[in-house]
């Protein structure tokens, strides 16, 4: 190394400024029109597993640097909830996690360690966010009528401590016109197919932006499952779903006026059947991808009564709601019956692949996709009743 | 400056400064996360065309990014271990590794593919990342004059 290159690594400390050209590079790279105001932020890359020592690194270096979010900012989850560490997790591991955390207390933003951001405060319509985290980036767009792009961990970042974001994509109103209208011919399905029509919603109409008429269900809890699985499968950051979604009246009037899709029963089932293992009895159950909200844990406490469980349960939510459905009794009868409930981490960024399950159940179209792709498991796809059933 | 030089073409400039080094060409896009040491710059990735090379100090050239944005950090890891390319030149924007050469330093010039093409392995190249100049200094098989 010589003493110019020297000079520029000890001279590498990212600060409010570092951030500040990131949104500009960002912003002329996009082609945006100019910055916009943003007013709450969700920063992705929390667990170990995902940032690894590097993220650690910079994240550590940045908090040290003194500089502080300037909006309500929430994190996603961890690889492991720290303090009681339910699969035991190598002591390093752990180490580094609390580093990750602590860097983000540090800067000032609330260390939810959840996947939901729109669980605890719900951002306006209209209001322009940087939210990470694909799920719910869709959500707020498509549920809340509030504006993201799909951003990276570091631009949300970059985000909070500015105040700011390339004004483009979902921050222009006219972007979130529909481009195709779907028109979907079935009736009440659960939410295990309303995650198999997201993910084919998601893989056949990619970034487009879909206006789907047809669909019966009112569940918030299936639509959660619908956006996530849309999301997953593609670049979609928003889907206009009538009679249930924010934007419908303003969205209606801008539908192109014939459906140029339409989606039947059969073709759902086969997109549930291609992301589900159905061969073999499951060895386990995991609920929560998305985190469950407390209308979910309440759902799922009452089909329990006094059943037991004969194989491991691990039901994912985050510290906040886990803490209420504790206040209001469903963790007692959870637990009586031998789940254990989850909380700072994720079914997919988390240590859980240490306890060595190959065959779990699950009512999450999008956790099926990572289990099988990222983790070579073979996860069945099913509603929670027969999840909790098999 | 008084070294002569081939300057290839003019380029946009993403992040700025000055470097020097030899060019590592890569037709495929990269993934920094998962697909380089993030502590001695080796690329990794299987069946990738420039696996087993280490990126230190080379200009590196490649079409854009690719995979998890995470990739950012890793190029961040790479500056502080003083392992990091001495520049980046992109035939295309990409969110991933404009963020991590801005929180790393490290010059990012984009290019059009066809100034591109006139670089080849091993060229000692100059990128003044001032006003988006290129400059082969000397190709792959002759010395620095």
């Amino acid at each position: 190394m010589n003493e110019t290159e020297a000079l520029r690594v000890s001279a590498l400390k990212p600060s409010r400024e570092t951030m500040r050209e990131l949104i500009e590079a960002l912003r002329d790279g996009s082609g945006a029109r100019g910055l916009v105001a943003i007013r709450g932020a969700h920063i992705s890359g929390v667990s170990y597993y995902s940032i690894g020592a590097a993220g650690a690194e910079f994240l550590e270096d940045l908090a040290a640097s003194g500089v502080r979010v300037r909006m309500r900012t929430t994190v996603n989850p961890g690889c492991a909830d720290v303090h009681a560490n339910p699969y035991g997790i190598d002591g390093g591991t752990i180490r580094n996690q609390r580093r990750i955390v602590e860097s983000f207390r540090a800067i000032g933003a609330e260390t939810t360690l959840s996947c939901t951001p729109y669980e605890g405060h719900r951002p306006s319509p209209g209001e322009h966010i940087a939210w990470a985290e694909s799920s719910a980036v869709i959500y707020a767009n498509s549920m809340l009528g509030a504006r993201t792009n799909r951003e990276s961990g570091i631009s949300a970042l970059a985000a909070a401590v500015t105040g700011k974001g390339p004004n483009y994509g979902m921050h222009v109103r006219g972007n979130r016109a529909p481009d195709v209208r779907v028109e979907v011919e079935v009736g009440d399905i659960d939410e295990a197919m309303a995650g198999a029509l997201g993910y084919l919603l998601g893989t056949r109409f990619g970034s487009a932006i879909p206006f789907v008429s047809g669909v019966r269900f009112r569940e918030m809890y299936k639509m959660k499952g619908l956006l996530a699985a849309a999301s997953t499968a593609g670049p979609m950051p928003l889907i206009h779903v009538d009679g249930i979604t924010a934007e419908i009246e303003w969205a209606r009037r801008r539908a192109p006026e014939k459906a140029g899709h339409r989606i039947g029963m059969d073709e759902i089932e086969e997109t549930r059947e291609q992301l589900s293992c159905d061969s073999s009895e499951p060895d386990s159950i995991l609920l929560g991808c998305p985190h469950l909200s407390i209308e979910e844990m309440k759902l799922i406490t009452g089909m329990i009564g006094d059943g037991k469980f004969d194989k491991p349960v691990f039901i994912f939510t985050s510290r906040e709601i886990g803490g209420l459905a504790k206040e209001l009794g469903y963790v007692d009868v959870l637990e009586r019956a031998g789940a254990a409930i989850v909380v700072d981490s994720c079914i997919m960024w988390s240590g859980l692949r240490a306890l060595g399950l190959k065959r779990p159940a699950t009512n999450s179209a999008k956790a099926c996709f990572y289990l099988r792709n990222t983790m070579g498991l073979r996860p069945r796809l099913c509603n929670i009743c027969e999840c909790l059933r098999s | 400056m008084m070294l002569s030089g081939i300057v290839i073409g003019r380029a946009k400039v993403v992040v700025g400064g000055l470097a020097e080094g030899k060019a590592l060409i890569s037709s495929q896009p990269i993934t920094f996360f998962g697909g380089v040491d993030p502590r001695t710059g080796e690329v990794i990735e299987d069946g990738h065309e420039i696996r087993g090379e280490r990126l230190s100090r080379k200009v590196l050239v490649f079409p854009h990014g690719k995979g998890s944005t995470v990739g950012s950090y890793v190029l961040y890891s790479l500056a502080k271990r003083g392992v990091a390319p001495a520049a980046i030149i992109n035939a295309r924007f990409d969110a991933i590794i404009a963020s991590g050469c801005i929180i790393s330093g490290i010059p990012l010039l984009i290019a059009p593919g066809r100034s591109l093409g006139r670089i080849r392995k091993g060229d000692r190249i100059r990128i003044d990342g001032r006003v988006g100049r290129i400059v082969v200094l000397g190709s792959g098989s002759r010395t620095r004059p």
